[in-house]
């Protein structure tokens, strides 16, 4: 079955609503329920982009990534930053082509994505994640 | 996941690390492990006391001085600071590894993929590479350090342990490049 951008879009809040609830386990939870998202994909990680925009980049004519490893990287001014990695793989625009497949598609959600700098214990807490934040405004301006 | 002769070499490295540092004698009261973060540890007592540390990484070479977590006298003084580095190792297919081999560098991945992924271990790179998803592509592993600060870690995840990511701007902080037969 070929890939719309409503099942693309289904698979990215599914993954998201995925790493809040993996990020309430570790004690971290938002007064606000805004996600914005950092594309590692053709420089456009240099930004911060809404699901939408996220989404359109992630199209290219009807052709998707095949494994995008999604992971919560930062709290900016209480919003949820979550980082969005396609692979190097070869896009594709069947379901089944997927990491995924149906039930999933490309996304594969990782416990968090943090600079190993900031890393002090096994698990992360709000406090590392809001110090990747600071560094993250600091290199994309 | 790792063979026994590894645990025991990746041992007396360590020990032999701390005796060198600290001045003081030491033996395992334990079997070294690999940890959260790739690493090795391993606990021992001596004539010092007890003490944890992250000493020598996986082809046992000293990386890190031991970091005693109770150890009177001469030896925790002596103990410089952690080592800065972090080993790496990635699967790379023939096209990369001639890449590598051509420019002494990663460069960056195809379709416009901005960070490559990395193992914490040579267990774990190993585990990865024989994933159902890499099927039917020849890997060859490679090893190389960098600075934590440019490492992006992605947690433990099932069946390919430790992962890391590193951005394609941060390539040329690594350190070179070895191949791992």
């Amino acid at each position: 079955m070929n890939i719309s951008e409503e099942r693309m879009q289904a698979w990215l809040e599914k993954s998201t609503a995925e790493i809040e609830e993996n990020l309430s386990k570790l004690g971290v939870t938002f007064s606000s329920r805004k996600v914005r998202y950092r594309l590692f994909l053709s420089g456009h990680s240099n930004q911060l982009l809404t699901q939408d925009l996220a989404l359109h980049y992630l199209n290219r004519d009807g052709r998707f990534p095949a494994v995008i490893d999604i992971a919560p990287c930062a709290i900016i001014e209480h919003e949820l930053i979550v980082a969005v990695m396609p692979s190097g793989h070869p896009w594709v625009s069947e379901e089944e082509r997927t990491w995924g497949g149906h039930d999933r598609g490309p996304f594969k959600v990782c416990p968090w994505s943090l600079p190993g700098s900031l890393l002090t214990a096994a698990l992360p807490t709000a406090k590392e994640f809001v110090e990747n934040g600071k560094l993250i405004l600091r290199s994309i301006g | 996941l790792v063979p026994p002769v590894v645990v025991g070499l990746g041992v007396a490295a360590l020990i032999e690390a701390y005796n060198h540092l600290s001045g003081n004698y030491a033996e395992a009261t334990r079997d070294a492990r690999v940890n959260q973060y790739g690493r090795w540890t391993a606990r021992g007592s001596g004539n010092g006391g007890y003490w944890d540390g992250s000493a020598v990484d996986n082809s046992y070479t000293v990386i890190a001085p031991l970091t005693p977590t109770r150890l009177p006298g001469k030896g925790a003084a002596k103990c410089p600071p952690k080592s800065s580095r972090l080993e790496l190792w990635r699967a790379v297919d023939d096209a990369e590894l001639q890449s590598i081999q051509s420019t002494g560098r990663f460069t960056q991945a195809p379709n416009g993929a901005e960070v490559k992924w990395f193992s914490g271990s040579q267990a774990e790179v190993e585990a990865w590479r024989k994933l159902p998803f890499n099927s039917g592509t020849n890997r060859s592993v490679v090893r190389a350090s960098i600075d934590p600060k440019y490492a992006h870690n992605l947690g433990n995840l099932p069946g390919e342990g430790q992962v890391w990511t590193v951005h394609m701007d941060d390539f040329g902080h690594f350190g070179q490049i070895y191949p791992h037969p």
